[in-house]
């Protein structure tokens, strides 16, 4: 009943064992900076009314300002991604560090969407 | 049923799609890979199933945010022109004209407009973790938990914008 698996599975699984999480921890990191990014494009678009710049990275009106900052935001993401995974991809890299700092950049973008912290810094 | 229409029976699908089924289904997938003394790996069939379950979810929830970003909010956000009555094309105006709703209308609009393009971001990455390391992620122990943990933060905060924005214009279709 037990079957021996063929050498190359043995070796295909040895290698997915051995894969550095340098390219994971890339892909984190650069979900909390896009995330990030998206939390502080939001607080300064809501809390200064002088911050048109993120009503013209929409493009159009009346689209307004969400859609040019979840442009943006994913843009840094991708951007960010591409320069991590070129500068990690054969790295080993601290993962519970690297997750400590996404995790803290995602609750950037999570606070930095909640209304009602713009009411708090003066909406 | 007009072109806005047929969008937004898609958005509400997506949406039950994405929070109803396959988030749950994700979280239980990637836990479900953790392995344990008698299984320290997956049948490839099963990893292969996964990944395009994975990648599936991260599709549907781009499609999902930028389509609303760029299809539905244009059309919510409307401007009234100056002689218009009826705000049957305007439901920004509609529904915040309810002095009962309007600012919990507006808080919950207001937050899932904003909140949700961080959705795609975490599904995007779950999906490559779980494709880049494949039948493994139940052995990377830390890999898989401290990903799951960015993944269910995002969709649970997410999930609570949308739940609370989708039950609110529930309320407003009632009144």
């Amino acid at each position: 009943l037990i079957r021996a698996k063929p050498p190359e599975k043995l070796a295909m699984m040895a290698n997915d064992m051995d894969k550095p999480n340098g390219p994971v921890s890339a892909a984190l990191l650069a979900g909390g900076i896009g995330s990030a990014m998206i939390g502080i494009l939001t607080l300064i678009h809501e809390t200064n009314t002088n911050a048109n710049f993120v009503n013209n990275m929409a493009g159009s009106n009346p689209v307004g300002a969400p859609p040019g900052e979840s442009s943006y935001g994913s843009m840094a993401f991708f951007l960010a991604w591409a320069i991590l995974y070129f500068v990690w991809k054969d790295k080993e890299i601290n993962f519970t560090r690297i997750s400590s700092i996404a995790v803290a950049l995602l609750m950037i973008g999570l606070i930095g969407t909640y209304p009602p912290v713009w009411h708090l810094l003066g909406y | 049923m007009t072109g806005i229409d047929s969008w937004i029976v898609l958005q509400v699908m997506l949406f039950v799609f994405i929070f109803l089924l396959a988030f749950d289904g994700a979280i239980y997938v990637i836990y479900s890979l953790k392995a344990t003394s008698t299984n320290t790996q997956w049948p490839a069939q099963s990893v292969k199933i996964t990944r395009i379950y994975l990648w599936a979810l991260a599709v549907s929830v781009w499609v999902a945010v930028f389509g609303g970003a760029y299809i539905v909010f244009p059309w919510y956000r409307a401007y009234l022109s100056e002689h218009t009555y009826d705000l049957t094309n305007f439901p920004l105006f509609l529904t915040g004209a309810d002095p009962k709703i309007a600012a919990w209308h507006r808080l919950s609009m207001d937050w899932i407009t904003h909140v949700a393009a961080l959705a795609p971001i975490a599904a995007t990455v779950v999906a490559y973790v779980a494709s880049y390391y494949g039948s493994m992620l139940g052995r990377k122990a830390d890999e898989r938990h401290n990903v799951m943990i960015f993944f269910f933060l995002t969709f649970i905060t997410t999930m609570a914008a949308g739940l609370l924005a989708t039950s609110i214009n529930w309320a407003a279709a009632i009144h």
